[in-house]
């Protein structure tokens, strides 16, 4: 299961980096860098802000944990680092979400 | 003896980003809105430590996500001449991503 989760949010945060770049690529022109920051208070772009978090989150602490295994921790600890990373995760998305509600994006 | 370079590079890409990434959130995203406006991220551009921090998270970005869709595709593909094709394609985008974001990083400094 969590290869599977591993992949999928692998394969979307790689599609995200045509979005970021694309966004970057008005640095030169203040006034759309502007608007397209201002999207930002649309409250679905919102909503995908937080999903876009969670794919980060998953993405990194399941990378960690297999960054561990690799390093050589026994696999003994593969479960149990599995559900402590996604007790973590859960708490920053948590916290992460009412920064982003808050308007502090 | 490639594979198990991309294998390392790929996990320390990955190390890098979550240090990069972890800053990038915290700086961006919860220190107030006014780190997000135009003027205060090409301030932060013309500091030689954000341009260096750019560019050392742009480059582990698009290898760990590209590499990581190279893997994907070993693991899928067996014809020869597909993995061929996949591998060019690949490597053309994250080639254009990332002069895409140097060219950012380079407008940003005029």
């Amino acid at each position: 299961m969590a290869w599977l989760i591993h992949r999928i949010t692998g394969v979307a945060l790689t599609l995200y980096i045509f979005l970021h770049l694309y966004v970057l690529s008005h640095i030169k022109d203040p006034f759309q860098f502007e608007s397209l920051m201002n999207l930002f208070k649309n409250p679905f772009v919102k909503i995908g802000e937080i999903g876009l978090i969670g794919l980060v989150i998953a993405h990194s602490l399941n990378g960690l944990r297999l960054t561990f295994i690799d390093a050589g921790l026994s696999t003994r600890f593969q479960k149990p680092m599995f559900w402590t990373a996604f007790a973590t995760g859960a708490l920053i998305l948590m916290g992460a979400k009412w920064s982003f509600i808050g308007g502090i994006h | 003896m490639i594979g198990v370079i991309l294998w390392l590079l790929q996990r320390v890409s990955g190390v890098i980003l979550v240090v990069g990434l972890f800053i990038h959130f915290y700086l961006m995203h919860f220190s107030g809105p006014e780190q997000l406006t135009h003027t205060s991220v090409t301030n932060r551009l013309s500091n030689p430590f954000w341009i260096g921090f750019n560019g050392i998270f742009l480059l582990s970005a698009i290898y760990h996500g590209f590499n990581g869709l190279w893997g994907i595709v070993l693991e899928y593909v067996s014809s020869k001449r597909l993995l061929k094709i996949c591998q060019g394609l690949l490597f053309t985008t994250a080639s254009l991503l990332i002069v895409t974001g140097i060219y950012i990083l380079v407008i940003s400094q005029t």
